[in-house]
């Protein structure tokens, strides 16, 4: 990666919180921000990890009903 | 570009999760008790999440027990993601007659990321934290981890 495409992620991630810069003589010095970065995971992680848990909770009970309704319906017909 | 991917095996075979997917009566066994869904290409999607954010787009494409896409964002004038705007994108393979992988990608969520300095990100986490309290959250593993400084790595 070239110095200056370097600078332009470095700046995308300052922009979004996930990296602090602290200034030092010539030199620009980037550290992470972990706490951000861990509040982004569980945000992500909330958005979709957890309603797939619960369709998959959900999915599997109703697979478990059909199957014990699928007796009866042949007894019907 | 995609900023989540979920990829889970279930039990079920596809076209019960598709159904799920699609079907009003099914989808709010799971995902919200709030929901409208028209499931055809150009039909709303739009559910209120238990924290009180609202999600809306359209769906794109339906192609039974295979594959599921709509569009997706928030609600509200202080969401840095309108409706319509992100994609979801879930797909349906049958590995076994009663076991399917389940993969799903959320594409064009740059904005959410790039909107984070107006306070976009903030606003949420500060809406998850409030939402966690008083619920069991497990040890935060970023806690006591801290990045070494260049000095320290010259060490």
């Amino acid at each position: 990666m070239s110095k200056s495409a370097a600078s332009q992620h470095l700046k995308l991630l300052r922009d979004a919180g996930l990296v602090t810069v602290r200034v030092d003589a010539n030199r620009r010095l980037y550290r992470a921000d972990l706490q951000r970065v861990g509040e982004i995971a569980s945000f992500l992680d909330e958005l979709w990890a957890a309603p797939l848990q619960r369709l998959r909770a959900t999915a599997e009970t109703i697979a478990v009903e059909r199957a014990k309704a699928r007796p009866k319906k042949r007894t019907a017909s | 570009m995609k900023l989540v991917v979920q990829e889970l095996t279930i039990h079920v075979p596809a076209q019960v999760l598709y159904e799920l997917l699609t079907d009003p009566a099914l989808f709010v066994r799971w995902m919200t008790d709030d929901a409208t869904l028209d499931p055809r290409p150009g039909g709303v999607v739009r559910w209120t999440r238990a924290n009180g954010d609202t999600c809306s787009g359209e769906f794109v494409e339906l192609a039974p027990a295979r594959r599921v896409v709509f569009t997706y964002g928030w609600e509200g004038a202080d969401v840095e993601i309108p409706p319509a705007s992100s994609t979801v994108e879930i797909d349906l393979t049958a590995t076994t007659e009663t076991t399917t992988l389940l993969r799903l990608v959320h594409r064009g969520l740059d904005d959410l990321a790039a909107g984070a300095h107006h306070g976009g990100w903030t606003h949420y986490v500060d809406r998850l934290r409030r939402r966690a309290e008083g619920t069991t959250v497990g040890p935060d593993p970023f806690a006591t981890q801290r990045v070494p400084t260049p000095a320290e790595l010259r060490r």
